[in-house]
């Protein structure tokens, strides 16, 4: 389970029926929608918290779970926008979505009890895969120096020893960071290969020609190719893949870097060169995420076939 | 030694307040960095949460930081602080202090995600009484293997 108290575990079992719709409608490309399923639920839970941070009478378990709960429906929000922003062709927005969905697979694989969740699991692939589509963009990393730092949780400056809340801990239900009083200067901004945060790059406007990666996936969700819950990974050279201007266009037999097979969907130049690159997405004959892997949150990994 | 790791250990000319803290202090002191730019005194980006992590989970040892500006680098790489350590604090435990730290940090981090340790640490090589300075850049797992390593000197070889 993710949760550790009952009440997490109730809560999740009490979305039975948000969770079916949610599943039905990714299934069937109806993103808005999933995506509107959960965003109810997940504003329901966040004033729940609220008011159970300001009545003090829960134990820290069940306010973490709160937090765990709020972070989980966010998930399936950004996944199901995600999917959405990649059929409508915004693939800028596209990347920023996907860069969310893991922050929130971070804490949620931080602070849930086990992080062997299989929905989870599958998201966390599926992002790798995904993240391979995209080119590879020069990424902002500011040098900021900085004054006192002052604690989210309990507002005294972090480097008072009477805040013992440290930096991305989970403190009753609430995430501790630190909040900068004042930027003093700005002295750089470097580029970089490895940032804090992926959004901070170059943005391309949504038709420039290095998402070509984005537009293979695009254009197989729209031919019915291929689903959210069937895409299992990415084999793929995209310097070479923008190079021959490739683009989507048969599908063949591929099997995946975890040696799973399934139908994959192959680009290659369009006069089929010796030199022609593949971009193949790897697609599983079967859902990677049954509507159970949503329901229970409670399944170990299994092998898919 | 990993690819893709730097190692160093080397003497070190401490500077008074550097000396007298390893010869007569306890702990571990971190220390603001020299800024090449202007030579403005900066602490390393993660030198805060570092020393609440140490005052957290090593109680027993004391942890005094300088006080000073923080420069902060958003690059997705861990910047600890350059640390001084009295004679009370051994390399090999300092060691394994940063590396729990680290994976303290990383717990949650996705499969792809990628990242670098920058360190660098002051100590008194008490085989021969020099003081010394260890640097290292990359992995953890190759400073969990400069932690494990019963010689410090030992983890150069190979």
């Amino acid at each position: 389970m993710t949760f550790r108290s009952a009440e997490g575990i109730r809560l999740w079992h009490g979305l039975r029926k948000v969770l079916l719709e949610y599943w039905h409608a990714i299934n069937r490309l109806d993103f808005a929608s999933a995506a509107t399923h959960v965003a109810a639920a997940g504003t329901q839970a966040k004033a729940r918290h609220k008011r159970a941070l300001k009545r003090d009478t829960c134990s820290d378990q069940v306010l973490d779970d709160y937090f765990l709960f709020v972070t989980a429906l966010d998930a399936l929000q950004v996944y199901a926008a995600y999917w959405d922003s990649v059929v409508e062709g915004m693939y800028s927005q596209s990347w920023s979505l996907l860069q969310d969905l893991q922050d929130s697979l971070r804490l949620i694989k931080r602070f849930g009890r086990r992080p062997d969740i299989r929905l989870w699991m599958v998201l966390e692939e599926q992002c790798a895969g995904l993240e391979r589509l995209y080119p590879n963009r020069p990424c902002l990393s500011a040098e900021m120096i900085h004054g006192p730092v002052v604690c989210s949780v309990c507002g005294r400056r972090m480097d008072d020893p009477r805040c013992p809340h440290i930096p991305g801990n989970l403190y009753r239900g609430q995430l501790a960071f630190g909040v900068v009083q004042e930027i003093l200067s700005v002295p750089a901004v470097a580029v970089v290969t490895n940032p804090m945060d992926k959004r901070c790059g170059v943005v391309l406007p949504d038709d420039d020609e290095h998402f070509v990666g984005p537009g293979i996936l695009r254009g197989a969700l729209r031919d019915g190719q291929l689903g959210p819950l069937r895409f299992a990974g990415v084999e793929a050279d995209l310097d070479r893949a923008v190079a021959a201007g490739s683009d989507a266009s048969c599908s063949e037999e591929a099997t995946d870097l975890n040696g799973r097979t399934g139908s994959g969907l192959r680009s290659a130049s369009p006069d089929e060169r010796e030199d022609a690159v593949r971009l193949t997405l790897v697609c599983s004959d079967t859902p990677m995420l049954a509507v159970e892997d949503l329901l229970r949150l409670g399944r170990v990994r299994r092998t898919i076939a | 030694m990993n690819s893709g790791d730097s190692r160093q250990n080397s003497a070190y000319n401490p500077d008074v307040d550097e000396l007298k803290f390893i010869s007569g202090g306890t702990g571990i002191l971190l220390r603001a960095n020299e800024s090449a730019r202007d030579n403005q005194r900066l602490l390393a980006a993660d030198t805060l949460r570092f020393q609440k992590w140490l005052r957290a989970n090593v109680p027993e040892t004391a942890v005094q930081a300088d006080e000073a500006p923080t420069l902060a680098l958003h690059s997705a790489d861990f910047w600890l602080p350059f640390a001084v350590l009295a004679s009370d604090v051994a390399l090999q435990f300092y060691l394994g202090l940063a590396v729990n730290y680290v994976y303290d940090c990383l717990k949650g981090r996705l499969r792809h995600d990628d990242h670098t340790i920058h360190m660098a640490v002051v100590y008194e090589d008490k085989a021969n009484g020099l003081v010394k300075k260890f640097e290292y850049s990359g992995p953890v797992e190759g400073l969990e293997q400069c932690a494990k390593a019963i010689d410090i000197n030992k983890a150069f070889e190979g």
